[in-house]
């Protein structure tokens, strides 16, 4: 699973993050490391489509948040994913 | 300097993105320790956010227009050019009167790889280029650099850009003093316009390179729209491309070399051929693909003699031994024509060169160019002696 737009909403939902941090987490979970292009481009999308969406910052950097229906969005995805997970497991095993 | 980069990267984003997320992408760049890939990541997400907000034209537009800007700073640092130019008159000795053209026969001896390569020595040319290039390629960039054009009915300027100005007139200079040492034999040269140290830049490089600029930067537009369009084939493309290449290094390697030669009117290319090919060693392997009269009327004949052997040479194991083969065949063919003609029928202008690139297959662009180049550099002789 690479798709950075996941990745990032993997990262929110533990806490609010910003850039870098979320740079930093994904890469501490999934191995992965996102350049910035890809990561702006990522956070682009998600916060077009609603799905985070930027909170009071202190300093430049800005952090995000995941919004009720960006929470609901990666539950639907991981759902999907847990399925594929257990129907190859399923068939590994017999 | 790499964060200097990327964040000089992020002014190529849509205006509209940048009013709401440079700030904090700066920021991210501030607290990364930028590698190269962080670079080329920036610039990737630069163009397909581009690409994304505006229509394919505005898009390959911008483009041109980044083209444009690279092939700026490119002109701007090339080195500028200096253009010296002599003319000689020649009266012919004969009863006929030569076309000015016909006399680029004797410039062509002048303009032998031996006497290129004592200039480029005796004045550091190319400096930089011999570092790089192999000597055959430099002394081709130098033959193209030399221009020789008709003034009127029995005159013709001798011209070499350099980078320059006294080296510019000093080569002009000698090269002149050369043509002129030919010509003296059938002729009664003379110079009618010295060479002056020359004062005005040989031709603006800006409008050529920047138009360049421009049409490789909206090609490479295209390119891009096509890969986001259509990933599939473009993909398809690149790992068929790959395994031509790799392919290609399969097949036999075809070396040329090429020798001028001088011997006497009679001396036509067909008879040039068949004494060629009479007894030369290994001609299973030979093919002789030119002779070019260089000279016309009843001056003297210059030839271009060009022969390709097919070699099996093994590019990924260094192997050379095509490339030798194509010169000594080339020396053969030479001894066969000195053994046949004696000592007082041929001159031997230009050796036998040693080739650094196949002609067949032509695996990169680059290693195409000098054979492009010095294909100009013989059909151009060859063309001025036919007219």
């Amino acid at each position: 699973m690479t798709d950075p737009t996941l990745l990032i909403l993997i990262s929110l939902a533990e806490n609010d993050k910003h850039g870098y941090a979320m740079m930093e987490d994904i890469q501490r979970f999934s191995g992965s490391r996102l350049g910035p292009g890809t990561l702006y481009g990522a956070i682009t999308r998600l916060e077009s489509e609603g799905w985070i969406r930027p909170v009071a910052r202190d300093d430049r950097r800005q952090p995000y948040t995941l919004t009720p229906a960006g929470k609901r969005h990666l539950e639907e995805q991981m759902a999907g994913a847990n399925q594929l997970v257990k129907t190859a497991m399923r068939r590994l095993r017999a | 300097m790499r964060k200097r980069w990327t964040r000089w990267i992020a002014r190529l984003y849509p205006a509209s993105w940048r009013e709401r997320y440079l700030t904090e992408f700066e920021a991210l760049i501030e607290d990364l320790d930028a590698r190269w890939i962080d670079l080329v990541d920036a610039l990737k997400g630069a163009i397909v956010m581009q690409s994304a907000r505006r229509s394919l034209w505005q898009f390959v537009a911008a483009c041109g227009l980044a083209g444009v800007a690279v092939a700026g700073v490119v002109a701007w640092r090339a080195p500028r050019r200096y253009m010296s130019t002599a003319v000689v008159h020649n009266a012919s000795n004969g009863a006929q009167s030569h076309r000015a053209t016909a006399f680029a026969p004797y410039a062509q001896v002048t303009l032998s790889k031996r006497s290129l390569v004592g200039l480029i020595q005796t004045y550091d040319l190319y400096h930089d280029e011999r570092v790089r290039v192999p000597i055959d390629e430099v002394v081709d960039r130098m033959r193209n650099d030399i221009r020789i054009a008709a003034r009127g009915s029995n005159a013709f300027a001798i011209s070499f850009a350099g980078s320059g100005q006294a080296v510019a007139q000093r080569v002009v200079s000698d090269i002149t003093q050369a043509t002129i040492a030919e010509l003296n034999v059938h002729g009664e040269p003379r110079i009618l316009e010295v060479n002056n140290l020359p004062a005005r830049i040989d031709q603006s490089p800006y409008i050529p390179i920047i138009a360049l600029g421009f049409a490789v930067g909206m090609f490479c537009g295209l390119v891009l729209i096509g890969v986001r369009t259509w990933p599939l084939v473009a993909s398809v493309g690149g790992v068929m491309a790959l395994v031509g290449l790799a392919g290609s290094y399969g097949l036999r390697d075809r070396y040329e070399s090429t020798s001028v030669i001088r011997t006497d009117a009679t001396a036509t290319p067909e008879v040039i051929k068949n004494l060629l090919l009479a007894d030369t060693p290994g001609r299973e392997r030979l093919s002789i693909r030119e002779i070019v009269n260089l000279s016309s009327g009843k001056l003297p004949a210059v030839y271009l003699v060009q022969s390709s052997v097919d070699g099996a040479s093994w590019n990924w194991l260094g192997d050379d031994s095509a490339r030798y083969a194509a010169c000594s065949a080339m020396e053969n063919l030479v001894a066969q024509l000195y053994r046949r003609l004696g000592p007082a029928g041929i001159e031997v202008i230009d050796p036998p060169s040693t080739p650094q690139t196949p002609v067949y297959p032509r695996r990169w662009v680059g290693a195409a160019i000098p054979r492009v180049r010095s294909f100009r550099f013989a059909k151009r002789y060859s063309l001025t002696a036919s007219a």
